[in-house]
Parts: structure tokens; C-alpha cells; sequence
């Protein structure tokens, strides 16, 4: 008996350890990469011959006088995109997670499966319908097409906000007010985190997306990225564009931190009591008639559309048999940077949201990773860690498109996460740290329990923005590896939609399952 | 509470643990295997193209091609950024490339280096480099696409000049002049034409009206489907639509007497200076310049055309031999990249 208590005294110390270990390897990854990487871009024009030789042409001021337009442009896609998912998402998540809607988990499960389908997919499919030469140079529309193709993850979002409403202070606020008061004017405040995060999220997808601005010839910052690359300017020019994302994000994210702090944030907390499922009454049918209406447009259009493309069924599973090494290579890319995001938002999540000069360091290194586009981290990643010797090899392993991936995705799975480590409340850390907890041991017994809904849903947003990633794949990605996305899109340009149109079936039917396990959590009982 | 934790723990140490075995499958694999000869290739062409010309370098070299794979859309910077950012230990053998423009630049920023594989004496000098650092094959002819719906037999346009005509204004189009065959035909127009009169043509372009699009794919498709009237793309592009049936016909622009000829931009083949196997790199471009692959490459869907003297195959779109083509010297066009370079910004990109 006393032998197995110290084993079990030991190994407890031993994981302790190896926690603690892991723990400030995470927050030292993060701030390292963050200012290292963004450093490295800032100072790179003064390395000789670092980038292009068609460089030559480089005017401060012509680049500088294009700005305006492509900072106002970007300005007005990303947010028309915010707030329109935030209109659309709001009552839709509502009714999904708070209401008795009949079949509510087989809705938000049809809802979510157009978020698998590429950007460039759904953008099309939208734009064949509406036509594209009326709205072409239309920055609104772009924001108006993005906005629609944010809904599913808008309402994921703001459907765990819902969730981890506590049922005390509604219903206090309800013997005064009134159920509909309630809902109306109290919910929308105590869901604000996941306001704030859909905004975030939505604004930067859409500002750096260039599938949309591309398809309605829309000039914006990401575009302006990706144009200084291809025409090989001078590294002058490619540091320069860094610093409008700079500047975006980081008035972005001070804005949500200035509204973060007037208003009392209200996440999940430990103990609270769940919220109050409003009966619909004689709305119930409906209102399910309307989202079924929605899911119809939503889903049943681009799927169908895609079955169109799809000559036979033999001919998709002729595709799917010939897509298979490139569906295992991405399925290994996305559950492996998954992971690895999931591993570092565990070790640095609680630091991520706490108050201290620490912490802020971490808040801006995880902007400076948001704001660096992604040609420019990929190509300082290949330049930094492309050397002879031991950094080399790293390089040619499966490594270095992993790690890339991570450091792309990582600053939204950070965010998606914190309101995981948000729901444990300082007077829980207090009486755990009484108790002899130290921070291995409140990671362990806090903040990973509380969390883990929230990290599900982190790890399959994860997986979908890595399966649909195109710029980092091509610059990164190994011999051999050849990533689905990369492999859609030259598909698309051959011609060859029946095999491009399998590739989306078969990413939603394999998404199905990931999908099913995040709306069973999503909808848990308390 | 406490069991969660010890699951949650676990988990993400498995987490760690599957992290680090993520850097372990290729240098496993290149341990099992030392003794496998291989060549690292770059290119734009698709998986299913690429992969029976390489398939049968392997059967018949031993030597295994580890391919890494661009898309010809403009939605990626692409892999000469990736030879580029490699130039400290470069990991490419050989980039087969679908255009010219972007071989020359690395070539003048010294990331190639000379090869002299004995297929190559086939090739007109036009398409290769005296010095052996690229080596043209298998060509696409810039050509325009015409919607036959909506322009008439008497009606349809016969040189580039037409695109400037009045009764065209926003009926017309052109992919992205930054990438692509694009960006050479523009680079190419500023040799042949000379930097005056070829600012004078984009500029007028412009001035018509000019829908400027996310790619060649996209001009052929818009063209295919009425949305224009006619536009500027690659043969490749064109004879998609073409065989689909689609109301579309291929002009071969400035074939007169005083025109300026169709340019063909060939697929460049190079080897990539301090690559790690270059023995390798020189076996598998001999192989790709052979009459062979250039004989795959125009039955396959992209309907390349051949520039090898010894082969026999008929081209199913117009090649050099039919049609005049552009007096293009692509050195002097790559020397020029800079000034319509910054000719494209200003005018099209502002």
C-alpha cells in the first residue's frame, strides 16, 4: 500500500513536471515566434538579396499613396462580412441553443457543413446565381458573400456563448423584466465574448481571404500581398506590406480589449446554473420551417450543385479512390497542427487571458501572428530555418508544414479556447492554490476540464481552416505531400469539375463524424 | 473532476508527443532508404498530368521524382518564392515551370545553374539559353478566345488592335497581367513592340474597358459563357472550351503580313544551382525534353504544342509551324520585367 502511494506521489511529480516543462515551452514558442518572426520580416530588406530581382521599382510614395483605397476597401468587406453574420448568426443561435426547436442538433449539424466547403466553392456557386458583372469592383458585395459563408462558424461561437449563459442572473433579471426583455436586451450582453470573437474572426478571415476581392476584382490589403510576391518586388516592398496588418489588427484587438474592459464580460463559470430553455409555443413550427428554409440555401444548394458536377456515382468513386493519398495527407497536416494548437492553447491559454505585463506580451505576440500574412510567415519560416546542418533535416520532415500551419491558425484557436480558461473564476484559483495547487496542478484539475468544449471546437475549426489553406501548403508542404487544397485547385483550372466537385463531397462526408461529435458536446446538458 | 483533469493531462501529452513524431516520417523513410536514388521537381502541372511522364522516368532510371506541386491559379505566390527563400540550401533539383518569365529572373538572380542534356539539340535556339540555364519544350500560343454567339464571322477580331476598338469598350478581357503567361506575354510585348507602343496598347486596353480577370481559366470560362465577347488566354485554356462544345473559337491574333505574330511561351525546364542531386536533375530534364513526353503533353488535356523537330505528333492547336509567330528575344523580355513591372502597378493595380 505504501509503495503504490509513493509510485503514485512520484509520478504525479514526474507529470507535474513534464507539465510545467510543457507550460512555459508554449508561452516562450508563442512570444518567441510572434516578435522573433516579425522582426525577422521588418528586418529582412536589409539582408542583400532576400527577395526578388524584378525589385528595382520601389517608390514609398506610389506605395504608400495606394493605401487608402485598399485599407477603406478592405475596411468595408470585412465589416459588412462581421456584421451580417452577426445579424444572421445571433437569432439562429439563439433558437438553436435555447429553444425547444424540434431537431435543433440535425439543424446546427446541416448548418455547419457548408463551413468544410473552399471559400472559392461557395463564393462561385453564390456568384453564379447572382450573376458577377454587376457586382464587380463592389467591396459591399464581397463583405455581403463573405459574411454569408461566416454564418456556421458565427453561430457555433455564439451558440457555446448561449450555452454558458448562467440560468441565476436570467432569471433574477426576469421577475422584473420578462422573459422577452430578457432575451432581447440581458443575453446579447452576457454572450459578448462570443460577439467580440466572431468579430475578430470574420474581420480577419475576410481580410486576408483574397478568393472573394479576386473573383469580383476588388483591390484590398490581402491582395496587395499577394501581387507584391508574384511580381517579385524588391524586399522593401514585401516588408512594407506588413505594416497595414499591423496597424488593422492591432486597432482591432485594442478595441475589443477596450470593450472588453467597460463592459463586465460574462463567460461559463464553474457552478453556475444552466440557462433557461425558452418554450416556443405556437412559433415552434415556424420558425423551424424557417431554418429549414435556411438550411436549404445554405447547404442543399451547394451540394446539389456539387452532385451536378459529378457525372456518376461511379465516376465519384473513381475520384475518391484516385484522391485518397492526397486525403490522407491532409487529414495527417490538419489533425497533427490540430493538435498541436490545441497543445500550445492548453499550456498558454490561462496566461492568454490574465492581467499582467506577462500576459500582455503574450496578447501581442499572438496579434503580431494574426497580423504577419501568410506568404510572409511561410517564406520567413523557410528562410530562418532552412540551413545546413540539424535545422535542415527539420525541415525536410513533416515538421515544418506542421509548424507552419500552427503558427498560422494558432491566435484563432487561442481565442475560440479563452472562454475555457475565462470560466474559471480568480476565486477558484485562490481557493486551488490554498489547497496546495501549484500551476501544473491548476492546469490540471481547472483549467482542462473547463475548457474542453471549448478546445473541441477550436481543434475542428483547426482542421477545416488547415484542410482549406493554400499559400502556406505550396510554400511549405514536403516532396510527396500533395495537400488537397492544392490539388482543387489545379483541378479547377484544368477543367476538371467532377473530380474538383469530389473533393468537396468527400471533405463534407468526412467531416460528418468530427462534426457529430462537436454537436453532441455543443448541446450537452449541463 | 480529478479523473478529467488526469484524461485532459494525458491528452495533451499525447498531443506533444504526436507533435514531435510529426518530424519523424521522412527522416524515418530516408533512413529505410539510402540507397534510393531520387530528384526533388517543382512544378505547376497537375497530379494527374505530371505523374505517367514521371512514373515512367522512375521504371526506366530507378530514380524516384519527389514532386512538390503549385496550382496555375492566382490564388498562391507560388513556388519561385519557395526556390527563392530555399537559396541558402536549396531543396529543388529541377523547377518545371509553365511559363518563361519567372526561369529568367532566377536565372539573373544566379539560382540556376547550366545543363546541356543531349535531347535539347532538337529544340529551336529561340526556345532555349545559349548558356544551358533553361531549356523551352512543349509551348502555349497566346491566342484570343471568341464568344461565336456574340460576335459574327465578319465581325471577329484578327490582331491585338482590335481589342481597341470603340464597339468593344467593356466587352473584352484580360487575366491579371502579374503572374502567369500573362506576365510574360506583357514583358514579351514590351520587347517585340518596344516600351512606347506597348505602354500606348495596355494603356489603350484599359481605356476600353478592359475586364480584368482573376486568371486565363476565368477569361476562357467568361468568354464560354457570354459574360465577354472575347479576351486574351492560352491555348490550353481555350481548346477546354473548345472541346466541350461550347460557342467559342481560337483566333490566332496577328498572323497578316505586318502583324506581329502569336507568341508561344514554352514550359522551361532548369536545374537549380547546389541542388542536392544534381546527377539526377540533368537525367530526368534530358528525359522531359525528350519527343516523347512532348508527344504526352499535346494528347493530354492541356493540348501542348510540340517544339521538337523529331516529333510526330499533330499538334490539336496551331504551333510555330503553322501560324507566324512573335520575334521574342526572352532575355531582353526578362530585362524588361522591371519597367513593365512598374508600368502594371501604376496602370492596372492603383
Amino acid at each position: 500500500m505504501f509503495v503504490r502511494a509513493r509510485w503514485a506521489s512520484t509520478a504525479s511529480r514526474l507529470v507535474d513536471v513534464i507539465l510545467m516543462v510543457w507550460i512555459g515551452c508554449s508561452r516562450i514558442l508563442i512570444v518567441g515566434c510572434g516578435l522573433g518572426l516579425m522582426a525577422y520580416w521588418v528586418a529582412r530588406p536589409l539582408q542583400p538579396a532576400s527577395a526578388g530581382e524584378g525589385g528595382a521599382v520601389f517608390s514609398w510614395w506610389a506605395e504608400l499613396s495606394s493605401w487608402p483605397t485598399l485599407v477603406w476597401n478592405t475596411f468595408v468587406v470585412s465589416g459588412t462580412a462581421a456584421s451580417l453574420s452577426l445579424v444572421v448568426a445571433i437569432p439562429v443561435a439563439f433558437l438553436l441553443f435555447r429553444t425547444d426547436l424540434p431537431a435543433r442538433r440535425w439543424f446546427t449539424g446541416g448548418l455547419l457543413l457548408p463551413a468544410c466547403l473552399p471559400v472559392f466553392v461557395s463564393a462561385s456557386a453564390i456568384l453564379s446565381l447572382i450573376g458577377t458583372r454587376a457586382w464587380e469592383g463592389n467591396a459591399f458585395m464581397a463583405g455581403v458573400i463573405h459574411g454569408w459563408l461566416g454564418i456556421p462558424l458565427a453561430i457555433v461561437l455564439l451558440g457555446v456563448g448561449y450555452r454558458g449563459i448562467d440560468g441565476n442572473i436570467e432569471e433574477a433579471a426576469a421577475l422584473d423584466a420578462g422573459w422577452a426583455r430578457v432575451c432581447l436586451r440581458l443575453d446579447p450582453s452576457l454572450i459578448l465574448w462570443s460577439i467580440l470573437g466572431v468579430a475578430v474572426i470574420q474581420t480577419w478571415v475576410s481580410a486576408t481571404d483574397i478568393a472573394v476581392s479576386d473573383l469580383l476584382a476588388i483591390r484590398t490589403l490581402a491582395e496587395e500581398v499577394y501581387v507584391t510576391f508574384q511580381l517579385s518586388r524588391s524586399a522593401s516592398a514585401q516588408a512594407l506590406v506588413v505594416v497595414p496588418y499591423v496597424a488593422l489588427f492591432g486597432v482591432l484587438v485594442l478595441g475589443v480589449a477596450r470593450a472588453a474592459r467597460r463592459v463586465d464580460l460574462h463567460v461559463e463559470q464553474a457552478g453556475r446554473r444552466p440557462p433557461h430553455m425558452i418554450r416556443l409555443g405556437r412559433w415552434r413550427w415556424p420558425l423551424w420551417s424557417a431554418l429549414l428554409l435556411l438550411l436549404g440555401v445554405m447547404i442543399l444548394m451547394p451540394v446539389v450543385w456539387l452532385m451536378g458536377e459529378v457525372e456518376s456515382v461511379g465516376q465519384f468513386w473513381r475520384g475518391v479512390g484516385k484522391l485518397c493519398p492526397e486525403l490522407w495527407d491532409s487529414s495527417l497536416l490538419a489533425g497533427a497542427s490540430a493538435l498541436a494548437i490545441m497543445s500550445i492553447v492548453l499550456g498558454a491559454g490561462d496566461l492568454a487571458i490574465a492581467a499582467g505585463r506577462r500576459a500582455q506580451g503574450l496578447r501581442w505576440a499572438l496579434v503580431l501572428l494574426l497580423a504577419l500574412p501568410t506568404p510572409c510567415l511561410a517564406i520567413a519560416l523557410l528562410e530562418i530555418l532552412n540551413q545546413p546542418g540539424w535545422l535542415g533535416r527539420l525541415c525536410d520532415s513533416f515538421f515544418l508544414p506542421v509548424f507552419g500551419q500552427t503558427l498560422r491558425w494558432l491566435p484563432l484557436g487561442m481565442l475560440i479556447a479563452s472562454p475555457g480558461f475565462m470560466s474559471v473564476s480568480r476565486d477558484l484559483r485562490e481557493a486551488a492554490r490554498i489547497d496546495g495547487c501549484n500551476l501544473a496542478g491548476l492546469h490540471r484539475r481547472l483549467f482542462w476540464p473547463m475548457s474542453h468544449r471549448f478546445l473541441a471546437l477550436a481543434g475542428v475549426a483547426m482542421v477545416i481552416l488547415v484542410c482549406g489553406e493554400l499559400t502556406a501548403s505550396v510554400l511549405l508542404s514536403q516532396p510527396i505531400v500533395l495537400p488537397l487544397s492544392v490539388r482543387f485547385f489545379t483541378l479547377v483550372h484544368y477543367g476538371l469539375s467532377g473530380q474538383a466537385a469530389t473533393i468537396c463531397l468527400l471533405v463534407i462526408f468526412v467531416m460528418v463524424i468530427p462534426w457529430s461529435v462537436l454537436v453532441r458536446l455543443l448541446h450537452q446538458r449541463d | 473532476m480529478e479523473r478529467t483533469g488526469s484524461i485532459a493531462a494525458s491528452a495533451g501529452l499525447i498531443g506533444v508527443l504526436l507533435g514531435l513524431v510529426c518530424s519523424c516520417p521522412s527522416g524515418c523513410r530516408r533512413q529505410e532508404e539510402p540507397a534510393t536514388r531520387q530528384v526533388v521537381v517543382y512544378t505547376a502541372l497537375d497530379r494527374s498530368f505530371s505523374e505517367p511522364i514521371l512514373a515512367k522516368f522512375e521504371r526506366r532510371t530507378g530514380i524516384k521524382p519527389r514532386v512538390v506541386y503549385d496550382t496555375e491559379s492566382t490564388k498562391t505566390v507560388g513556388l519561385v518564392n519557395r526556390i527563392r527563400a530555399e537559396r541558402k540550401r536549396p531543396r529543388c533539383d529541377v523547377f518545371w515551370n509553365n511559363e518563361i518569365l519567372n526561369t529568367l529572373l532566377l536565372s539573373k538572380e544566379g539560382l540556376l545553374r547550366p545543363a546541356r542534356p543531349p535531347n535539347a539539340s532538337g529544340y529551336p535556339k529561340r526556345f532555349k539559353s545559349a548558356d544551358g540555364m533553361w531549356h523551352g519544350f512543349a509551348a502555349r500560343a497566346r491566342v484570343l478566345i471568341v464568344n461565336t454567339d456574340r460576335v459574327k464571322e465578319d465581325e471577329t477580331p484578327r490582331s491585338m488592335y482590335d481589342l481597341l476598338r470603340p464597339e468593344w469598350k467593356g466587352e473584352i478581357g484580360i487575366a491579371k497581367p502579374v503572374a502567369g503567361t500573362t506576365a510574360s506575354h506583357v514583358a514579351c510585348l514590351f520587347q517585340a513592340l518596344g516600351e512606347e507602343k506597348a505602354r500606348e496598347y495596355l494603356s489603350g486596353l484599359k481605356a476600353n474597358g478592359v475586364h480584368i480577370e482573376s486568371g486565363n481559366k476565368s477569361c476562357a470560362v467568361k468568354v464560354a459563357n457570354g459574360t465577354l465577347a472575347f479576351a486574351w488566354t492560352d491555348t490550353d485554356d481555350a481548346i477546354i472550351e473548345v472541346e466541350a462544345g461550347r460557342p467559342v473559337r481560337i483566333v490566332y491574333p496577328d498572323t497578316e503580313a505586318d502583324g506581329v505574330g502569336v507568341l508561344f511561351i514554352p514550359n522551361t525546364l532548369a536545374a537549380i544551382r547546389n541542388s542536392p542531386n544534381p546527377r539526377e536533375a540533368d537525367l530526368l530534364i534530358d528525359y522531359l525534353l525528350s519527343p516523347e513526353v512532348e508527344a504526352m503533353l499535346a494528347r493530354g488535356p492541356s493540348a501542348q504544342i510540340p517544339l521538337n523537330s523529331a516529333n510526330t505528333v499533330a499538334p490539336r492547336v496551331k504551333g510555330p509551324q503553322d501560324v507566324p509567330s512573335m520575334t521574342v528575344d526572352f532575355q531582353k523580355a526578362a530585362d524588361q520585367w522591371r519597367s513593365a513591372q512598374g508600368f502594371i502597378t501604376k496602370e492596372f493595380l492603383r
